[in-house]
């Protein structure tokens, strides 16, 4: 459910607008619509809340048409229609709107003249909000048959990026066969740094001069 | 990013969005971005007596997770330009995941 109930609200912090004064109406009607009081437009959601804190918060996700209505048969309002149900409405009667579960919602301001403000906050924070599914589709490409490259590539994020640097054999990905492979040759690299020391990798010219083990000239 | 970059050059053409509730939207396309949400002016709903409430909208703002179809005017696109340039991104888009695939199971 993309819209939440609330109870007690303080003003957010990721307010873009503050619009009071304005009355909200549902259609389906809702009971909890219908109230006066102040419309939040935020980064990461909508809010809504009367005098008391009492309101409902929205994500944008839900939020599929937003709208500037100026009529003469309506005060001029912010129209909104939602893809899911609005909560607190009756079971519509019509089999159409149970199956579309879509609602509308209706925003007047008690100034018409914040309208367009509104409209745009709504613009700007829809497009702060795209929706997780959009994301992974871009970068796949989208289409059938993409499913697999887009789990592939929420793998290539989840990686630590220190294993995709320069190993071929993704450490942290090893099998346990591969991780006993790396032991062994790990054990040979020992193995042959101890024999040899430091001389053999010593200059040409120390080597020369040097006559004892691993001394400094 | 095609089909962003298309849309921009439809900017000011009369299209129709049609959203996955069936609402069908007639416009003059205003914006798109890069998640495909459109901006529509000088709207008008398509099957108006099925949706009388949004008889007095102008522009609207539609958010492209809902739009089922964008039906434009033939005149202007060039099909043949499109599908040339799919099949390209589709081929790019390709070889990026295999060699992304290839990272990940090596």
């Amino acid at each position: 459910m993309a819209v939440f109930l609330v109870s007690s609200v303080a003003a957010p912090p990721d307010a873009r607008l503050a619009v009071a004064g304005t009355r909200v109406a549902a259609d389906p009607p809702s009971d909890r619509a219908g109230a006066t009081g102040t419309l939040y437009i935020c980064e990461s959601r909508l809010l809504f809340a009367d005098a008391a804190g009492c309101g409902f918060s929205l994500r944008y996700q839900s939020i599929a048409i937003h709208a500037v209505s100026r009529d003469a048969s309506d005060a001029p309002h912010l129209y909104c229609q939602l893809d899911c149900r609005f909560p607190g409405t009756p079971a519509s009667a019509e089999s159409d709107d149970d199956d579309e579960q879509f609602s509308e919602l209706r925003f007047y301001p008690g100034d018409a003249d914040e309208l367009d403000a509104m409209f745009d906050a709504l613009c700007a924070c829809a497009a702060l909000n795209p929706d997780a599914g959009d994301e992974s589709e871009d970068s796949a490409g989208g289409g059938g048959g993409s499913d697999n490259a887009g789990d592939v590539i929420r793998q290539i994020d989840d990686l630590d990026p220190s294993a995709l640097i320069t190993s071929e054999d993704q450490l942290d990905r090893l099998t346990p066969r591969g991780r006993d492979v790396l032991a062994h040759l790990e054990s040979v690299l020992e193995a042959s740094a101890e024999s040899g020391g430091h001389e053999r990798f010593a200059d040409a010219d120390e080597e020369a001069d040097s006559d004892t083990d691993g001394a400094d000239p | 990013m095609l089909f962003y970059s298309f849309f921009k050059t439809q900017v000011g053409q009369q299209v129709t969005v049609e959203l996955k509730n069936d609402l069908a939207i007639q416009g003059v396309l205003e914006s798109v971005d890069q998640f495909l949400n459109i901006k529509l002016r000088d709207i008008h709903v398509v099957d108006a007596e099925r949706y009388p409430h949004m008889l007095s909208i102008k522009n609207c703002f539609i958010r492209g997770s809902v739009v089922r179809y964008v039906q434009l005017l033939p005149s202007t696109v060039d099909t043949a330009l499109l599908q040339d340039a799919a099949r390209r991104e589709a081929q790019s888009t390709q070889q990026m995941s295999q060699t992304k695939a290839a990272a990940v199971q090596a």
